[in-house]
């Protein structure tokens, strides 16, 4: 009898342990999977991707020596080399590519938030429109970059046949259409997704980590202006403007204040995170630059080019103080000598790929004397020029009188003001076939010490990299 | 000499009494039994089962011999047994002798007939134990009939045997291997029984259930706990003891690779290991290792087909080991063994690594020195982690003409006299040894069994550092009723773990990375005051101003800073197992079982507010202006807490029965079982801590992340301002859950054919819990044949055993957790330049809906035999496995975000043979010889990758798992000779042109590919000598037919900044040199364009491929049993003292003196080597 009662028991002991199917549906801690406003919001800027390398052949700026060559073979081996001689390949079958692969793993978070986040389980419609817009922003923002690099400058002759980018708007890591789109194509995808959702972007104080309506304004400006479409730009980067003059977060760093007029050394220069002048931020690391790295601060790799400084640049230019001298150990600023070898100072100069005050207002500026509007373009690039020398310099100076010299004075601005840091190369491709700007040419032959390379306009494009290519083998690669 | 039994037994009390009050309280039942007995002309039968029922003594005598029949009387009161039996047998011919709760019954001396009836033969001897101490109560018996006796009292015996030379007598005793001896023409035969160390159990655990050996289709190795006792012991570790004992278990002790393996490779990325089972549950094998002692084990089994595996489900495809413990016997009186070893292993081989001398080192670097390369103004300017090393400096001041040749040469002189490596060894090392000590006391009544052990277990490693572990086991079985029973065990261990420091970091500072490795380093002077290091570490020039600006000295005392950090931790684990045996009808039980374990970890690691990194911290956070941005006392502190812990639930039905007088039996068995695991950690770190006070001092960690400490005194690398990780609390946690089903079935038809089938349905958490992916059976089916027992194999004289085996089943490999599955999965991340916004997140895993469990089909066929009396016995399989959908990480498409994901990526098969072989070579009186063999061949083929990666020929010399090929490939260049112009290494091209430069070689043909570092072929042999007492034991261990690449010099700057490999003095110095050297020049940093960039070429050419094949001599021992007489003297049952060396001999079939245990084979790095170890130890059972 006894034996019975417990037999009994043991069957509903049995029943009971396997009736429970919710056993193996427990959530492990640790991890989640979005389905929640926050989760959303929270991947837009979670998972930044802090340093970008890139190996858009290099800077202008920099001169190099056989020394300097060998050594960059050293610490960055072919690619940086072949990118330095501005060689078509610069990579092999089974290397990785920055550019391409860091960009569109970007994409797969950004269309998870896109194609997601009007599901998600909380959060207001007008909540979610605003983090939904803030996505499709980043994601056409990045698709603008990736068209920088591996598809043909802008030309409205061309752009209907030229190949681009990719247009990549599911995330599956199981998908198979990454078809080229056209230049043309890829330009349209990007503004119309920018322009729907502007409306859209919060309108909250810049973070360097976030879109918000300044950052969206200046996007948008910036594509346009890129596009060469200078009129079209203009009311974006106006409004751009005005929205971050009202931020108190935002402004120029005054760099007559924070120079040491003596010994010409800068301190205090913040941080990007902290920066006033940072506004949507992505570090670039162009892969030359990781050879300048501190290993060997003397490296002839970092040298710039004696010409380009000594044309651009007055002695009295606190910007100076971001070079220092190889040999005396003295910034440009507090020693200006065409005798000195001269290369940039790491420890305070950054690649910002992203949106910066001082951009905005150089584009404005430019678009300004474009439109001839050249009363408000030298107001502007005064206001900048104020924070970047004695006031009694920072007025545009009266030989730059017709429309013509003020939009070359607004690119040289620029130059002066990205100096070193790798920015210039998009104006490069932007004003390849500008008739006014030709002269530029001369400055993009280099040598390695024995031979010489001069840019060519193919390469302004980057070759789709071997190790995209076995994925997708029906792409037409790049000249 | 009256009575001796009683005698032994106070003895043994006495000894007891020592050990445990609970033990004395057990002992004291035992001598306070008495008998009362009154009983007039009954049947002498009669009796002795009354003082059965009375005392539990149990009676063997021979029933040829006895006669049980004849009527004896009896009238006694509360007496000892003795007593009793002395006035039972009173008046008859019969005599007794008691050991073990037994009574022997035999004739006395004068009843034994002389002569022998017409047709039969007398046959008498004794029976010894190691050729020693007599064994009392020995079974001698003619094989293959039920006629027999039992030693007497001296190990005598006495048997009427009939008289054909033919007949064979076997000798049997507990503990002790049988011996099976013709009797020829002899009538005198005297045998020795060793302890029972070879013999195969007769039976298969498969951690279910247990099956008879002759039922089981599936492919198994079995070894019985004493064979692995002592080198566990000896080792410390009990797994790693198992190697060389189980064909097919391969147990890898080298520096790198997978420690277990059970037929080779069966996945790519995903789990390797086989499942671990202590007494029927799973259980991760740190906490076998944590909580069992070598002498707790009773057996271990090992599953390596699909029928032995499928029964354990979805996490047996790379085979199961199933460990035993031991339990107590009933009706068996309390044993107590002692176990104690010392091992002692020294420090490592420093001459071994290759390495250079000082002067060889301080010789070479001059021939080298690069003033133009490295121009002392760069050197000596601004950078932190760039010193200029104390050998570098006469250089360079000889360079710049400060000093002449005669003192330069004077400096490097002195350096070259300095032996940093005695230095080191003296103030940073110990030497390692292992101390282990266990006691076990078991036994049992009627109605209860009980196993406790206790044990330690005390350790030094290499660097200063001690561990202690505490063990205690306790097993326990219990008959509540007849039907019910009842088993319980608790392990519980504590372990606590002592070490310094070299370094501690929180962020990793450059410059405070280690120790500096250069030969000269020394670290006292010969006044015997320690030398600041900080020379090595932070140029002079920027030293001096950053200490007079922050006011903080930064001298290292690398000695100080070693001794003053501290790093302890405690473990602690409980693992408690409890079971429930029902039997409902016959044949028909339930077993209910529940365990679970516990296991938690804690430690604290400090390096108190002088050390050197601290104060270089200091010295980072601190501005121009003197603001200080870090506490400026107190030091760094790390706690960190793991913890794990897991739960087993099961319920199954088992059947057991045979019908028709045994024609048809069958065992069938149904379950279902629910298991949790969960694991995590925490960690916190704190700046500015006060280990006394336990308190932390507070400071923004925010500006020193996000902002940056500005305008430093002392610059980090890399920017402006320097940057300090923000310290806080971190916790991880996984938990993976299983609901399991399973059923399985045996057959077996008159003995002889046999059929075996199991299924299992494993559904996990792992997967979420999309059904179509979850169900997935694993099942084998399988069948026997025992020849044996076929008619015409009934008179084989030869063939004892012979069974034919074969079996084909499916098993699975599942993803864990978090590496796959149909949703996106995100982390939380909480970078503080956001923290305004709340909670960042990462999507951590893809989600991929095609991802697939990894499976594996197996193929055995088996042959187990037993020959020649039993002398020869051993296994054969063959087996056949292939992994489909193979689980890695592997690339994709880039233009989906990723470049690669966790998905199915391919086909391997792996084909072998395995055989063991145990043969008795020689066995003489006293002398004993048997050999074991256990030898295995396993080929391993990558058979098709579903997506090949793109490979350049500098990519491809590093793959490691190619299609067409077997895992863990190793490729070359082909070498082509030293370039004479230059001493630049040159290899060929795929067309056979000499080429320079990896980027110049046309296509991946160019390279080699040479071999795998997965020995095809591993084996053990072990021989075992026993002659009267001594025992003499060794195995060899082989792993042959593997690759493995050669260390080289390889140049991988411009600059020595640390100690070189000493092929870099045989290096090419000059035109001509190519002629006998293939080690490349040295290059400047200038040619570097021209050379083959990073120095690579040489070393991964076919020259520097070596065959890392191997044989050792894994252990030789040497044990004594001291005579049984002296043992009784002294109130013991057996003492055993043994010695063994490890590692004595080592034949490797490369030139290069290497160690392939020793080796990153794929690397071509050498690891720390040792010398042979020596352990000692010391077995007594009570």
């Amino acid at each position: 009898m006894k034996r019975i009662l417990s037999f009994i028991i043991l069957v509903i002991i049995i029943s009971s342990t396997s009736g429970c199917s919710d056993y193996l549906d427990i959530k492990p801690r640790g991890t989640d999977v979005p389905h929640k406003l926050s989760h959303y919001e929270g991947l837009l800027y979670g998972g930044d991707i802090s340093v970008l390398f890139i190996y858009h052949y290099g800077t202008f700026e920099h001169t190099i020596d056989a020394a300097g060559f060998s050594s960059l073979y050293i610490y960055e081996r072919y690619n940086a080399a072949k990118a330095f001689q501005w060689q078509a390949d610069i990579f092999r079958s089974d290397d990785q590519c920055s550019e391409w692969n860091d960009i569109c793993s970007r994409f797969y978070t950004y269309n998870v938030v896109v194609n997601e986040v009007m599901d998600a389980d909380d959060g207001t419609e007008s909540q979610k429109m605003a983090v939904r817009a803030e996505a499709r922003f980043m994601r056409a923002w990045f698709t603008y970059m990736m068209a920088q690099f591996f598809g043909k400058p802008y030309d409205p002759a061309t752009a209907a046949t030229d190949p681009c980018v990719p247009i990549i708007t599911e995330s599956s890591t199981v998908g198979t259409d990454f078809s080229r789109r056209t230049v043309k194509e890829v330009y349209e995808y990007i503004i119309t997704e920018m322009t729907e959702s502007l409306p859209y972007l919060p309108n909250r104080p810049a973070h360097i980590k976030r879109i918000f309506n300044g950052a969206g304004n200046a996007m948008l400006g910036k594509v346009h202006w890129m596009m060469g479409s200078y009129d079209l730009a203009l009311p974006y980067l106006e409004a751009a403007k005005s929205i971050l003059n009202s931020d108190n977060n935002k402004g120029f760093i005054n760099f007559g204040e924070i120079i040491d007029k003596e010994s010409g050394d800068i301190y205090d220069y913040p941080n990007t995170n902290v920066s006033p002048e940072a506004v949507y931020s992505i570090m670039g690391m162009p892969n030359l630059w990781t050879a300048f790295g501190a290993m060997y601060f003397g490296s002839p790799l970092r040298t710039l080019r004696p010409d380009v400084i000594h044309t651009y640049f007055n002695s009295s230019d606190y910007r100076l103080a971001m070079f220092s001298g190889v040999e005396t150990w003295m910034t440009a600023y507090a020693d200006f000598d065409p005798q000195v070898r001269y290369y940039t100072n790491m420890t305070v100069m950054t690649s910002d790929e992203g949106i910066t005050l001082p951009d905005v207002y150089l584009m404005y500026a430019e678009c300004l004397a474009r439109e001839g509007e050249l009363g408000n373009a030298k107001q502007v690039l005064y206001e900048l020029r104020s924070n970047r020398m004695p006031a009694e310099e920072a007025n545009v100076p009266s030989s730059v009188s017709t429309k013509d010299d003020l939009i070359k004075f607004a690119v040289a601005e620029r130059i002066r003001e990205q100096f070193g840091t790798g920015i210039t190369w998009y104006d490069m491709r932007r004003l390849w076939d500008d008739p006014l700007f030709q002269d530029l040419k001369q400055y993009y032959t280099r040598t390695d010490g024995t031979d010489s390379f001069t840019l060519t306009k193919e390469r302004l494009t980057m070759k789709i990299p071997p190790s995209v290519m076995i994925w997708n083998p029906d792409y037409v690669q790049n000249d | 000499m009256k009575k001796p039994s009683i005698t032994r037994i106070h003895g043994r009390i006495a000894t007891m009494l020592l050990l445990s009050v609970w033990m004395m309280c057990l002992s004291i039942s035992v001598q306070a039994q008495t008998i009362t007995l009154k009983q007039t002309d009954v049947p002498l039968e009669t009796v002795l089962k009354l003082i059965t029922s009375q005392t539990g003594y149990k009676f063997v005598y021979a029933e040829s011999v006895i006669d049980t029949k004849q009527k004896v009387s009896v009238n006694i009161k509360s007496s000892d047994i003795n007593a009793v039996l002395n006035a039972v047998f009173k008046g008859t011919k019969i005599t007794f002798t008691i050991a073990e709760k037994q009574v022997a019954l035999s004739l006395r001396k004068e009843a034994v007939p002389t002569q022998a009836p017409a047709g039969l033969r007398i046959i008498s001897g004794t029976v010894t134990e190691n050729g020693g101490s007599p064994l009392i109560g020995a079974l001698v018996s003619v094989e293959g009939t039920s006629i027999g006796t039992y030693t007497g009292i001296s190990g005598e015996y006495c048997l009427n045997v009939k008289d054909d030379p033919q007949i064979n007598l076997t000798y049997r005793y507990m503990g002790m291997e049988s011996h099976t001896e013709p009797i020829g023409s002899r009538s005198r035969i005297d045998v020795s029984l060793v302890a029972d160390n070879v013999t195969l159990d007769q039976v298969v655990v498969t951690g279910y259930q247990t099956i008879s050996k002759e039922r089981s289709a599936g492919s198994y190795a079995i070894v019985g706990g004493a064979k692995i006792q002592d080198k566990a012991i000896s080792r410390g570790s009990i797994l790693e003891s198992l190697e060389g004992t189980l064909a097919g278990l391969n147990v890898n002790l080298g520096a790198e690779g997978d420690k277990f393996l059970i037929r080779g490779i069966t996945s790519i990325n995903s789990n390797r290991t086989p499942l671990f089972i202590v007494d029927g549950v799973s259980i991760p094998s740190e906490m076998i290792e944590r909580t069992l002692s070598g002498n707790d084990i009773n057996n271990v089994t090992v599953l390596k087909d699909a029928t032995a595996a499928s029964i354990w489900g979805a996490q047996a495809a790379n085979g199961v080991v199933v460990i035993t413990t031991k339990s107590g016997s009933r009706n068996e009186k309390t044993e107590v063994t002692y176990n104690g070893s010392f091992s002692f292993r020294g420090m490592p081989d420093y001459s071994y690594n290759d390495m250079m001398s000082s002067s060889m080192f301080i010789k070479n670097v001059s021939e080298e020195f690069d003033p133009v390369g490295y121009p002392w103004e760069s050197m000596t300017t601004g950078v932190v982690d760039y010193a200029v090393l104390p050998h570098e400096i006469p250089l360079y001041r000889h360079y710049l003409g400060e000093i002449s040749k005669a003192e330069c040469d004077a400096e490097l002189n002195r350096l070259s006299g300095l032996d940093g490596r005695k230095e080191y060894e003296k103030y940073f090392m110990s030497n390692s040894w292992l101390t282990n000590h266990s006691v076990s006391l078991s036994g049992g009544s009627n109605n209860q069994t009980f196993y406790v052990s206790l044990g330690y277990q005390g350790q030094q490693g290499n660097s200063k550092e001690h561990t202690n572990e505490y063990r205690i086991n306790a097993r326990e079985n219990i008959n509540i009723t007849k039907w019910l029973n009842l088993d319980l065990t608790l392990n519980a261990s504590y372990g606590t773990d002592k070490s310094n420091l070299n370094q501690f970091t929180i962020d990793g500072n450059p410059g405070a990375t280690g120790l500096p490795d250069l030969p000269y380093v020394v670290f006292y002077d010969n006044d015997g005051s320690e030398l600041s290091l900080t020379n090595y570490l932070i140029n002079e020039s920027v030293r001096t101003p950053a200490q007079s600006l922050s006011g903080i000295n930064l001298d290292y005392y690398p000695v100080t800073d070693f001794n003053n950090t501290t790093r302890e931790s405690v473990s602690s684990n409980i693992r408690a197992n409890a079971g429930l045996t029902i039997k409902i009808i016959k044949g028909l039980k339930y077993e209910g079982r529940f365990s679970y374990y516990t296991s938690s970890g804690k430690s604290e690691t400090y390096t108190p507010s002088e050390s050197y990194n601290v104060r270089l911290d200091r010295v980072y956070a601190t501005s121009q202006d003197g603001t200080t941005y870090l506490p400026s006392s107190g030091g760094y502190f790390r706690g960190s807490d793991s913890y794990e812990d897991s739960y087993t639930v099961r319920n199954q039905f088992s059947y057991d029965n045979s019908f028709k007088e045994g024609l048809h039996q069958v065992t069938a068995l149904l379950g279902q079982e629910i298991n949790q695991r969960k694991s995590g950690n925490n960690s916190s770190t704190m700046r500015g801590y006060d280990k006394q006070t336990m308190r932390s001092i507070f400071y923004d960690d925010y500006f020193i992340d996000v902002e940056g400490v500005p305008d430093p005194v002392l610059m980090k690398i890399g920017s402006g301002r320097n940057f300090f990780d923000h310290q806080r609390y971190n916790q991880g946690e996984t938990t993976y859950r299983f609901v399991s089903f399973y059923a399985n079935a045996a057959y077996t038809y008159n003995n002889r054919y046999s059929l075996n089938a199991s299924i299992r349905v494993d559904q996990s958490n792992l997967f979420g819990s999309d059904p179509s992916i979850q169900f997935k059976p694993i099942w084998s089916v399988g069948g026997v044949w025992n020849i044996r027992r076929e008619k015409f194999m009934e008179n084989s004289s030869w063939i004892n055993d012979l069974q034919i085996r074969t079996s084909y089943g499916f098993a699975g490999n599942s993803p864990s957790p978090g590496q796959g599955g149909p949703y996106n999965i995100i982390n939380a991340t909480s970078d503080p330049t956001y923290s305004e916004f709340g909670l960042g997140y990462v999507i951590s895993t893809p989600a991929n809906n095609k991802l697939t469990w990894e499976k594996t089909r197996t193929w055995n066929l088996g042959a187990s035999f037993s020959l020649f009396r039993n002398k020869l016995s051993g296994s054969l399989d063959l087996y056949n496995k292939k992994t489909t959908d193979l689980l890695a990480s592997s690339p994709v498409n880039p233009s989906t975000g990723y470049t690669s994901v966790f998905q199915n990526i391919g086909i391997m098969t792996n084909k072998g043979i395995e055989i063991s072989l145990n043969n008795r070579n020689f066995s003489l009186r006293d002398f004993v010889w048997d050999t074991g063999l256990n030898l295995s061949y396993n080929v391993n083929k990558i058979v098709e990758m579903y997506f090949p990666a793109p490979a350049s020929p500098a990519g491809y010399v590093s793959k490691v798992y190619v299609e067409g090929l077997p895992a863990q490939t190793l490729f070359a260049y082909r070498w082509a000779g030293l370039d004479p112009a230059d001493g630049a290494a040159r290899v060929y091209d795929s067309q056979g042109n000499i080429v320079r430069n990896s980027d110049d070689i046309d296509d991946i043909s160019a390279i080699e590919y040479m071999g795998t570092t997965v020995p095809p072929w591993s084996g053990s042999l072990t021989n075992i000598f026993r002659y009267k007492n001594f025992e003499l034991s060794f195995m060899f261990v082989a792993n042959l037919g593997h690759k493995m690449r050669n260390d080289t010099y390889y140049q991988s700057d411009h600059r020595f900044t640390s100690n070189i490999h000493n092929d870099f003095d045989k290096r090419w110095r000059q035109p001509g040199d190519e002629q006998y050297t293939n080690i490349p020049s040295f290059y400047k940093m200038a040619d570097a364009n021209e050379r083959d960039g990073g120095g690579q070429f040489y070393g991964s050419s076919d020259i520097n491929i070596l065959d890392a094949s191997y044989v050792k001599l894994r252990d030789l021992s040497v044990s004594y049993y001291l005579p049984r007489n002296v043992c009784q003297e002294i109130n013991t049952r057996s003492i055993k003292v043994r010695v063994q060396a490890s590692n004595l001999l080592t034949m490797g079939f490369n030139k290069e003196g290497i160690d392939p245990e020793a080796f990153s084979l794929r690397g071509g790095a050498r690891y720390d080597r040792y010398k042979p170890s020596i352990s000692a130890s010391l077995l007594i059972e009570f």
